[in-house]
């Protein structure tokens, strides 16, 4: 008989979190949505010297605005902490089939302009 | 109750959701420990995954190369053709994938790695994440390692 209970009660609190859940997930879309539409006004602001990378990182996307000057090292560094990486980790950016190394150079040296979508993984963690 | 895998596929799925989101990657949950992923390559086409994480994290997911739909994993022509990391044995060659150790697939090209000690095989090189996985997987897609053939 208790377990009966119990177990209508612990049904009922599924329903209220997966009701929760769809709130919640409608937020989210909204969000992105707003995210999205902020970034598209960044992307029209760029200044000449200034690329925006979009950068695809084991622990989600990574957005943000760098001068073209900028090292691929301390882009790295960014992006390691804004991302709270594990800095035990040595990293690599990726563009397409390039390896954008030695990372000491600079976006500008290897051709990113305006807006580049990246990834950054672990090195060595491809066989 | 959930599981303690069904707990980490769900956390670490949020972060592969927004990059496959932003890629215009196709990601489709099959349940709590299953999900079809597909990853566009240098060839300009897709390949796609079935990744079955049951018993995730003490034991590494097993990617799957697999069809559009996910329904088969047994054609050739759904794996990649090309070296190191695409093993010619038609396996992902890395610790982080199940289907890589010998003692789970005749195919593993690894009798050498132990399953338990996954995430400290330096192989593994901090990939040790769902999403860490598949981003290694698109980079190799995309790689010279990768001779845009099939294996079929």
């Amino acid at each position: 008989m208790e377990n009966t209970e119990e177990l209508k009660q612990a049904e009922a609190h599924l329903v209220e979190a997966e009701a929760e859940l769809k709130t919640a997930e409608t937020a989210e879309r909204e969000a992105e949505h707003e995210v999205d539409e902020a970034l598209e006004e960044i992307r029209e602001a760029l200044k000449p010297h200034e690329i925006l990378l979009e950068i695809a990182t084991p622990k989600g996307l990574f957005e943000g605005i760098f001068d073209e000057k900028t090292k691929v090292s301390q882009v790295i560094e960014v992006v390691v902490n804004k991302k709270d990486l594990d800095k035990k980790d040595t990293f690599e950016l990726i563009h397409g089939e390039q390896k954008l190394e030695p990372t000491d150079r600079t976006l500008q040296s290897f051709g990113l302009k305006h807006k580049a979508k990246l990834e950054l993984v672990a090195t060595g963690s491809g066989v | 109750m959930p599981t303690v895998a069904e707990l980490t596929v769900a956390e670490e799925l949020v972060a592969l959701r927004e990059i496959a989101a932003h890629r215009g990657w196709p990601l489709k949950d099959l349940d709590a420990l299953h999900f079809h992923l597909g990853l566009p390559a240098s060839d300009q086409s897709h390949f796609y995954l079935l990744v079955d994480c049951d018993g995730y994290p003490v034991q590494p997911p097993a990617w799957h190369w697999c069809d559009a739909q996910g329904t088969h994993t047994d054609s050739l022509a759904d794996r990649p053709q090309g070296s190191g990391f695409l093993h010619t044995n038609g396996v992902i060659c890395a610790p982080w994938n199940r289907l890589a150790y010998k003692s789970v697939d005749p195919r593993g090209p690894h009798g050498d790695w132990a399953i338990g000690d996954w995430r400290q095989n330096s192989k593994t090189s901090g990939c040790t994440t769902l999403p860490h996985m598949a981003l290694r997987t698109y980079v190799e897609l995309n790689s010279p390692r990768f001779n845009r053939k099939r294996l079929g």
